[in-house]
């Protein structure tokens, strides 16, 4: 019996006594095909008489185009068309943000245009293949005239920066909301009354997904139709948008997602190359191919965080937190891609009081465009940034008033609950987050690791603890009626469900048979589940910010019920919940630091989570773990940077370190479940929990370890040679 | 990802190879494990007209280890070096640098005659070969000469190699036990932002002579001079290999700078490096 | 002389011989992925680092995206097809939950596969050699740690009747390995 066996229990044998799916380690039914290579990526497929395309892109972060000749390309061996701007008219813009706060992205451009950040489409080549449509994408000759750049989110507010854009709010700045729990009078007596005020600037920098699967593409037009193959994670999102902009109507519109190599959010949005691809191949009436090169994504491929932080807390002689304040300049990079608004003005912002009970709060969100990479989701999508300001700020409140951080964190909680209303308006479903807090600390052994760290620092050793306590709302629902599940039975008693969700690694497939299994009283293995295909699948939303679980799972199991209710062979029901899910969490992390060379160790990390019900163990811990890599990536060694012209210094993973297998620590995973009373399962998205508690952790736990030093803040990622030179300025004060 | 078209020629003889580097046209350039140079060609920062293969002549990829020297053909794989038997324990600080150096796939591929012409400023093999005064024989079709790796590496990218001339083996004279290699990561790259190789031999208790070679710091590997005259004669103890980690810091290059990385944190960075290979490279001369 | 800029490529792939003539340009997972439709080695980078290209060459793990078809004309090659979907290590991924979106794995699978044969002892590696050795497949998904759990699950399954002793062997060494970290804690 393998390991994983015996945690499912002995597998699903079919037998007379129902064995409860929900809840076990079952292996996954999506791994047969992919160990094997029998996956099948955009990039796998391949149509007769295809063609491919390749993108010719600004080499420059913000000029104007005087003229572009592609006499030379459209001549070159193999080459079908070459198409700019012009040959785009006609179709409409790609979707932008609410409100029309500023600019959505265009999609191709033309002479008199003006291009805004390093890597925007300028034209497209198409030829009989990839190599020669490289090669003829180098001689489309464009003539640039370049203006001044500006890529830093505060530079790019001050009046005197570089504008972008013609019509936003003011110069570059394209919002200036103020989030306040009343009418900003109960923040400023907080903090009048306040104690201490503690504050600091931080930085959540830049970050590139790098879904090890690139962006691409493989548009197929028949007639009056349109099959699309697209790495998506949201493939009925996709055909309502391309509906739109072709003006075609969305039932001659196909979208298959197939198999996708990772998203974690950048692959929700549309973008203008893939669009430019899908007309280009109606305009050929030919199959057209379109993949990304890997250094090319870290251009064109939305990026993620880019804000810097100015928040302050005010608190009590005992350490009670009374009120956050101050100000966040967010960077949307240089066209405004539906959500990225959203991600400060929805998931951040409103999330900075955490698992804490804090009264008020009174903080203004600017908006700001600039000559880099559009912002779009990526895991956690303003939940890690929220999480990080606030943590943060706790750890310094700890240094202020001389309490032990955890103490700190303990007097703040809210208590156990069924039902919490932040002063940001946001409703908790529920959660017990001292119970979480204390089972990670149980875990860590804290006093011990407390007492150790004594002892390393009597010996110049460089110990540092860390923690994080998060909350991360899941189960988005972005309209209504909710994502679709429909559940067929075949005459031998096989089912089928087909849902709205669009999983990218997350192993539905599994977890949804799991509850269709449960729900109908049918074994595991004669259950299909089926998505990513508009085709065969019902609406939905796709899968992206924890809501599968939630949106898909309730849809599969309401679907089951109607089912059985219904007696009939076939069933569809939508997902109704009763509203976002606030998973939770407690991340501790303890790591070393080598004053010689200023590097960081990590030494442990323990992850305790509480995503309510657990349908597959295995798949959460899988996610935590993922989700932990990315987040040490963060506090390590990721960011994006741009020189002082905007151009990309960080285009390749020789430039950007993704995190390897020796750069990832082992997580110790622990659990504490509150259910959801929100949806019939009590479960809460979790996908992204990993990536929101370990940052904080591991930021905290370095501070903490230089803390002999008196250094009060550094900024993300904490290289060596910045904890380096740190230590020793910080050495030449002493 | 796709490079710019070219001729290929595979090599059945050395000879064939340096007649097709003397009369081809246009830029020729010899392949051997591809490691370096595919890698730039599919960024077309390389347009070669033509690529002469020499990655399957056997005769230059032997690895001869004898109590004098080991010779190395140009072609010899890492992977060959890391499972020769012999090399490792003839050569410590070898066996340190073919661990971190890349990843086995591209250790399976890329050879040590390979890293040596394309002289990276940061690799790790030819601080090695720097510290132990490998010499160099190079091939052309008329003539064979011999060079000192030191004088062969220029600066960043930069060789002595003609544009008709190629590398056939490296010589590594013999050294004793007491050799290690110490590296500082690029944490996306994995390059060394700072390699040290140190070599020391300690005669009846007194370093008889140190051997210092620092990669990823400047324009081209270097040998730490200074630091090597200050341990001649010096006791292996603390303190002396601490002064001459410090003097290793203090060696008059321009360091390289990066978003990565600041000159002045590099050149710490070798100082502390070479302190660690210093104490090593002891403790194996003294207890091999 | 000039070189061909066409090339005719004689190669054996998973025990079956092909002939082909392609532009001396196409690199080997370019060959293997549109010449012979064997799609399961992928492309996940352009500067030879993430390691999704891994296939065997003649009996070797290497990237197939940094040698050219023509270097591989007159080899034998294995790709992720050539392993029957039931090989040890595909196994051991699926049972250890070692994959989630699977566009590393076939790369991934291939490494292991020759960490394995390399090791003297496969059932005995540590967490930190098993993840030295895969310094060159980048997995965005995992975190890796199911995947080092997979390495050691299909050590065990390779070193056969003697698995629970290298079980033993090998935790012990990882406990050491954690006994010697704490001791630089001093704890």
């Amino acid at each position: 019996m393998t390991g994983a066996e015996a945690r499912a229990g002995g597998g699903a044998a079919a037998c007379a006594q129902a064995v409860t799916m929900v809840g076990k380690a079952v292996p996954r039914s999506e791994d047969a095909a992919l160990v094997a290579g029998q996956g099948q990526f955009v990039d796998d497929l391949t149509v007769p008489g295809l063609l491919y395309a390749h993108v010719v892109r600004s080499p420059h972060a913000h000029a104007r185009i005087a003229a572009i000749d592609a006499a030379a390309a459209r001549s070159a061996p193999g080459v079908a068309g070459v198409f700019t701007a012009d040959d785009m008219r006609g179709i409409g813009p790609l979707p932008g943000p609410p409100d029309g706060i500023g600019p959505a992205l265009p999609l191709l451009r033309a002479p008199g245009d003006r291009v805004r950040w390093v890597g925007e489409p300028v034209a497209l080549v198409v030829a009989d293949g990839p190599a020669r449509a490289a090669d003829a994408a180098e001689l489309v000759e464009v003539d640039y005239e370049p203006l001044p750049a500006v890529t830093d989110p505060v530079r790019a507010a001050a009046p005197d920066a570089p504008v972008l854009h013609e019509g936003l709010l003011a110069g570059n700045v394209c919002f200036r909301r103020r989030l306040t729990s009343g009418d900003g009078g109960d923040t400023a007596a907080a903090f009048a009354a306040a104690r201490y005020r503690v504050g600091q600037r931080m930085i959540s920098q830049r970050l590139a997904p790098v879904a090890l699967e690139p962006r691409g593409v493989l548009a197929e037009p028949a007639g009056d139709r349109l099959h699309v193959r697209i790495g998506t994670q949201r493939p009925h999102g996709v055909r309502a948008w391309l509906s739109q902009m072709f003006g075609i109507p969305a039932d001659a519109v196909r979208v298959t997602a197939g198999d996708v190599g990772g998203g974690f959010g950048a692959k929700g949005p549309l973008y203008p190359d893939q669009v430019a691809v899908i007309a280009a191949a109606r305009l050929l009436g030919r199959p057209v191919k379109w993949i990304e090169e890997r250094g090319e994504s870290f251009l064109a491929t939305t990026h993620g965080r880019d804000q810097v932080a100015d928040l302050e807390m005010a608190v009590s002689a005992d350490g009670t937190i009374l009120a956050i304040r101050g100000t966040v300049h967010a960077s949307m990079g240089a066209y405004l891609t539906p959500n990225a608004a959203n991600t400060v003005l929805s998931r951040m912002a409103p999330l900075l009081p955490q698992t804490y009970d804090i009264g008020s709060i009174d903080v203004e969100l600017i908006g700001v465009v600039a000559n880099t990479t559009p912002i779009g989701p990526y895991r956690g999508a303003g939940r890690p940034e929220a999480a990080y300001y606030t943590e943060r700020l706790v750890d310094l409140v700890a240094l202020e008033t001389g309490l032990d951080p955890a103490e700190v964190r303990r007097r703040n909680f809210i208590p156990p609950h069924s039902g919490h209303r932040t002063c940001t308006g946001q409703h908790y479903d529920s959660g017990n987050y001292r119970a979480a807090f204390d089972t990670a600390l149980a875990l860590a052994g804290y006093e011990e690791l407390r007492r150790e760290q004594r002892r390393a620092r009597e010996r110049g050793q460089l110990i540092g603890i860390g923690m994080c306590c998060f909350v991360e709302p899941g189960g988005i629902m972005p309209g209504d009626p909710g994502d679709r599940a429909t559940v067929t039975r075949d005459p031998s008693g096989k089912v089928t469900v087909a849902v709205g969700t669009s999983a990218h690694g997350q192993g539905h497939r599994t977890a949804f048979a799991q509850l269709a299994a449960d729900a109908l009283g049918v074994p595991f293995e004669d259950v299909t589940v089926i998505f990513g295909d508009t085709a065969a699948a019902p609406f939905g939303y796709g899968t992206f910010g924890s809501r599968s679980a939630v949106a898909g799972g309730t849809a599969v199991v309401r679907a089951c019920q109607a089912l059985l209710a219904g007696g009939g062979t076939t069933a569809t029901a939508a997902a109704e919940t009763g509203g976002v899910t606030f998973a939770s969490g407690s991340y501790l992390c303890v790591v070393e630091v080598d004053p010689d060379t200023g590097r960081v160790r990590i030494d442990r990390v323990i992850a305790v989570d509480d995503c309510g019900r657990v349908i597959n163990p295995l798949l959460v811990e899988g996610q935590v773990h993922g989700g932990v890599a990315q987040g040490v990536g963060q506090a390590l060694q990721e960011r994006v940077c741009y020189d002082a012209d905007g151009q990309p210094l960080s285009a390749s993973l020789l430039d950007y370190a993704v995190p390897a297998a020796t750069q990832v620590p082992f997580v110790e995973t622990g659990r504490v479940e509150t259910l959801s009373p929100l949806n019939p399962l009590g479960v809460k998205g979790m996908g992204e929990s990993g990536t929101i508690g370990v940052t904080p952790a591991v930021v905290n736990a370095v501070m903490d370890a230089l803390r002999p030093y008196g250094i009060r803040h550094l900024d993300m990622p904490l290289t060596a040679e910045k904890v380096w030179t740190a230590i020793q300025g910080a050495r030449q004060v002493y | 990802m796709y490079a710019a078209e070219f001729g290929y020629q595979r090599a059945g003889s050395v000879v064939h190879a340096l007649a097709a580097l003397a009369d081809g046209a246009g830029e020729v350039k010899v392949l051997a494990g591809g490691q370096s140079l595919l890698p730039m060609m599919k960024l077309r920062l390389a347009m070669p007209d033509l690529l002469v293969d020499i990655g399957g002549l056997a005769e230059l990829a032997t690895i001869e280890v004898s109590p004098q020297r080991t010779v190395l053909g140009a072609v010899a794989t890492y992977r060959s070096l890391e499972r020769d038997p012999l090399a490792g324990k003839a050569f410590p600080a070898m066996a340190d640098a073919l661990a971190v150096l890349a990843d086995p796939q591209v250790r399976a591929r890329g050879t040590v005659g390979g890293a040596v012409a394309h002289a990276d400023p940061a690799a790790d093999l030819p601080a090695v070969l720097l510290a132990l005064d490998a010499e160099l024989t190079v091939a052309r079709r008329s003539a064979t000469r011999t060079v000192p790796i030191d004088q062969f590496l220029r600066g960043v990218f930069a060789t002595d190699l003609a544009e008709d001339e190629v590398l056939t083996r490296i010589t590594v004279p013999a050294a004793g036990p007491g050799q290690a290699y110490q590296k500082f990561e690029q944490p996306a790259s994995h390059l060394p932002l700072a390699g040290v190789c140190a070599a020391v031999e300690v005669t009846e208790g007194v370093i008889s002579s140190a051997r210092i070679a620092v990669t990823g710091v400047a324009g081209r590997p270097f040998r730490a001079r200074r630091a090597e005259r200050a341990l001649a004669g010096a006791p292996p103890d603390p303190d002396a290999l601490r002064s001459a980690a410090a003097l290793v810091r203090e060696e008059p290059v321009q360091p390289l700078q990066d978003q990565h990385a600041g000159g002045q944190f590099r050149l710490h960075l070798a100082g502390v490096l070479a302190g660690r290979a210093l104490a090593r490279a002891v403790a194996r001369a003294v207890r091999p | 002389m000039a070189g061909a800029r066409e090339v005719l490529i004689d190669v054996t792939v998973n025990g079956q011989a092909y002939r082909r003539t392609v532009p001396a340009r196409t690199l080997l997972v370019h060959f293997l992925r549109e010449e012979l439709r064997l799609t399961g080695t992928h492309v996940g980078c352009d500067t030879t680092q993430c390691g999704a290209c891994t296939v065997d060459m003649d009996g070797v793990a290497v990237k197939s995206c940094t040698v050219l078809a023509a270097q591989a004309s007159g080899h034998q090659l294995t790709t992720i097809e050539g392993l029957g979907g039931r090989h040890p290590v595909q196994r051991a991924f699926h049972e250890e939950h070692a994959l989630q979106c699977g566009y590393c794995t076939p790369g991934m699978v291939m490494a292991v596969r020759q960490l394995l044969a390399d090791s003297p002892d496969p059932a005995a590696l540590t967490d930190e050699e098993i993840r030295a050795a895969l310094v060159g497949n980048l997995c965005r998904c995992t975190g890796y740690q199911n995947i080092v759990a997979a390495v050691k699950a299909a050590g065990r399954a390779a070193a056969g009747r003697d698995a629970s002793a290298r079980r033993d062997a090998s935790a012990r060494r990882d406990a050491s390995a954690r006994q010697d970290a704490s001791a630089r804690r001093g704890a």
